[in-house]
């Protein structure tokens, strides 16, 4: 009684100073992550497991993340950029290596999606993959076969072609407001390195997306999901996950939209979401303590079929339901997979150039 | 004489707040904004260190360059985001004083026991949070909002208006945001009116409308001014609004600020953008204290 009163004491002690361990079941961890990003059952599991109090903070876009890690003092212990972002902190110095001791459950990452974040962590000795998605085309399969007819390309040129454009352009076409995908788009189309630094190249592909800029009706941070599942917009170029859920909106709300996704024939960027642990993270032991047991087969599969996206957890697959995994547009095909490109991290002249040109797309300039 | 530092203690009080909250933070930004950026945190350079004494003061100092105010000079972009702006803040400003001063003038002119229960009407939205307020006006201007639902079922329309992200959403944000502040010191300065002064203006031969543009409008003036400063300027660097209701093609200087703190992480040229601002800025805060100071001594 008296032994676990002491306990107690210590415990809120330890809390307070956050140098408890994970052995011990009293720590704290603090997880900053993107929002409905993570199974809050896991969450619930994992604390009642190791008696860790896990606080949890989310974002919603790469931009806030970096800029309240870069000032530092953010307070996360484990963080989850995407791989842009994820290549800048390591580069910056704000990344803790990786104990890969501490987390035996990396053996089931799979080497497939693990090998794309070679180029900016070799070895990945910073970060955890995650989730994985491809950049593409989602699209409301009336309206498309009624304007197109049922065998239209699988392409950058719905979009990109302006005589195919124009003829979706009564029907809106939406795109997500993210120059690295919709210029790396371009790029593709155009046969040219989706990295490239040149800067005639990328002002080709602004040029290439500012020739149907008048074909298309909103460039939106995060309205292309709800203007698709409403049916307000018959071609939405964004990310496999969001069309997946654009998919399941539509299906929840009865409104007899039917949506579908590709990765066009010409190729696309294939992004990862990844586990980092920050260097000035208090709680270095509780953070690989969560990271392995979320990097359980049954616990990986449990949170990929709640968040829907494409797990990097190959021996999870076997717990993942049937239907995602039959789904190409979340697990595309090896064939389809060869043309995809991750996206590397620009110098600071090469990325603002890139935003540069991504403005005058938008603002239509 | 301990008289005497109680007062100058008191008179310190507003004075150090401004150098903690206003001249401090100042500083720093205009000295982000000579810095070059850099992939790091916090991510500029040179960085100021106390360690390193005065030798190392020095050598951070000479490292400073404008190399940020150039950026925004050559680069037009940031020229027309502050031409926009300003627009959007003189128009809005225009169209707050028009709908404001009926508005002020009826609460004016309304019976005694009215005018507390017409004024916390005023100030009642303030009770919601703002940003929900914007969220609402998404539900009203959309294609398939409230406000074309019921132009479609009054049959005044075809087809529906496309209002939401367009400037003219931003326009109605901005006004609906801030014509409160326009109203205030508009009814403050018009119930202050003496009615003896158009009862006169009557008996000389006025008419009700000459009465209106020779008595009561040169009088409620000070309000006209001071409205439309408070309206003008947090409207010239408005953020929020544009970015929810306006379209991909409104570029005002808050969102370019924005993307270059967040998007490009050049806090360097953020922080020029925003000492640019300010700078624009000063000039109506100057003129409208100026205002203020000559008003207050006719009262007095």
């Amino acid at each position: 009684m008296a032994n676990s009163f002491i306990r107690a004491l210590l415990g809120g002690v330890t809390a307070i100073a956050c140098v408890g361990s994970a052995a011990a079941g009293t720590g704290n961890l603090v997880i900053y992550n993107w929002s409905d990003y993570l199974d809050p059952a896991v969450i619930e599991a994992f604390e009642a497991e190791t008696g860790i109090k896990v606080t949890y903070d989310t974002y919603d876009s790469n931009a806030i993340l970096e800029t309240k890690v870069l000032a530092g003092g953010s307070g996360y212990d484990i963080i989850v950029p995407s791989s842009n972002g994820a290549a800048r902190l390591i580069e910056a110095g704000m990344l803790r290596k990786i104990d890969k001791e501490k987390i035996p459950n990396l053996e089931h990452v799979w080497p497939k999606i693990s090998r794309m974040i070679e180029t900016f962590d070799p070895g990945n000795e910073y970060l955890v993959p995650y989730n994985w998605w491809t950049f593409g085309v989602a699209y409301n399969t009336d309206m498309l076969n009624e304007r197109l007819g049922p065998d239209f390309p699988k392409s950058w040129d719905l979009l990109l072609d302006p005589k195919i454009s124009s003829t979706l352009a009564a029907c809106n076409i939406l795109i997500v407001d993210s120059p690295v995908d919709v210029l790396g788009a371009a790029l593709i189309d155009l046969g040219l390195d989706p990295n490239t630094t040149d800067k005639g190249e990328i002002s080709a592909a602004g040029e290439h997306v500012g020739a149907v800029r008048e074909n298309i009706a909103q460039i939106s941070a995060d309205g292309v999901v709800a203007a698709l599942s409403n049916g307000d917009a018959c071609l939405g170029l964004t990310w496999s996950g969001d069309a997946y859920w654009a998919a399941e909106g539509a299906k929840e709300a009865g409104n007899g939209v039917k949506l579908d996704f590709f990765i066009p024939q010409e190729g696309t960027l294939l992004d990862l979401d990844c586990f980092a642990i920050l260097n000035e993270a208090k709680n270095v032991d509780e953070a690989h303590a969560f990271l392995n047991f979320l990097m359980q087969p049954s616990v990986a599969a449990q949170n990929a079929n709640f968040i829907r996206y494409g797990s990097a957890n190959l021996t999870a697959q076997s717990g993942i339901e049937r239907e995602l995994l039959d789904n190409p547009a979340v697990y595309p095909t090896d064939k389809t997979f060869e043309r995809l490109t991750t996206p590397v991290v620009q110098d600071r002249k090469t990325e603002r150039f890139y935003t540069r040109t991504w403005s005058k797309v938008r603002t239509g300039q | 004489m301990r008289k005497v530092s109680l007062r100058s203690l008191m008179i310190a009080v507003p004075y150090v707040w401004l150098l903690l909250f206003f001249l401090i933070p100042f500083l720093i930004v205009v000295k982000i904004s000579l810095s070059d950026s850099i992939t790091a945190s916090p991510p500029y350079t040179p960085q100021l260190t106390v360690q390193d004494g005065l030798a190392g003061l020095w050598a951070a100092l000479s490292e400073f360059d404008f190399e940020n105010y150039v950026w925004l000079i050559e680069d037009g972009v940031y020229l027309k985001a502050y031409l926009f702006s300003l627009k959007v803040a003189a128009i809005s400003t225009l169209v707050s004083l028009l709908i404001g001063y009926p508005i002020a003038y009826g609460m004016a002119k309304a019976p005694k026991r009215w005018r507390s229960t017409l004024l916390l009407l005023l100030i009642l939205p303030f009770w919601t949070s703002f940003l929900i307020r914007i969220y609402a006006w998404i539900g009203i201007l959309k294609s398939e909002g409230y406000l074309n639902i019921a132009l479609l079922k009054l049959r005044l329309i075809n087809e529906p208006l496309n209002i939401l992200y367009t400037d003219a959403a931003v326009y109605i944000g901005i006004v609906y945001s801030y014509l409160p502040f326009m109203i205030l010191p508009l009814y403050a300065s018009l119930e202050r009116i003496d009615g003896r002064l158009l009862e006169a203006a009557e008996d000389l031969g006025c008419g009700s409308v000459s009465a209106f543009w020779q008595v009561t409008f040169p009088l409620s003036l000070p309000g006209v001014i001071a409205g439309s400063f408070l309206v003008f300027i947090p409207a010239i660097g408005e953020f929020v609004i544009p970015d929810l209701l306006g379209g991909s093609a409104t570029l005002m200087i808050g969102k370019t600020l924005w993307l270059e703190f967040f998007a490009n992480r050049d806090w360097g040229v953020a922080s020029a953008v925003a000492i640019v601002l300010l700078m624009i800025l000063i000039v109506p805060i100057v003129l409208f204290q100026r205002h203020q100071q000559k008003h207050q001594g006719e009262l007095g």
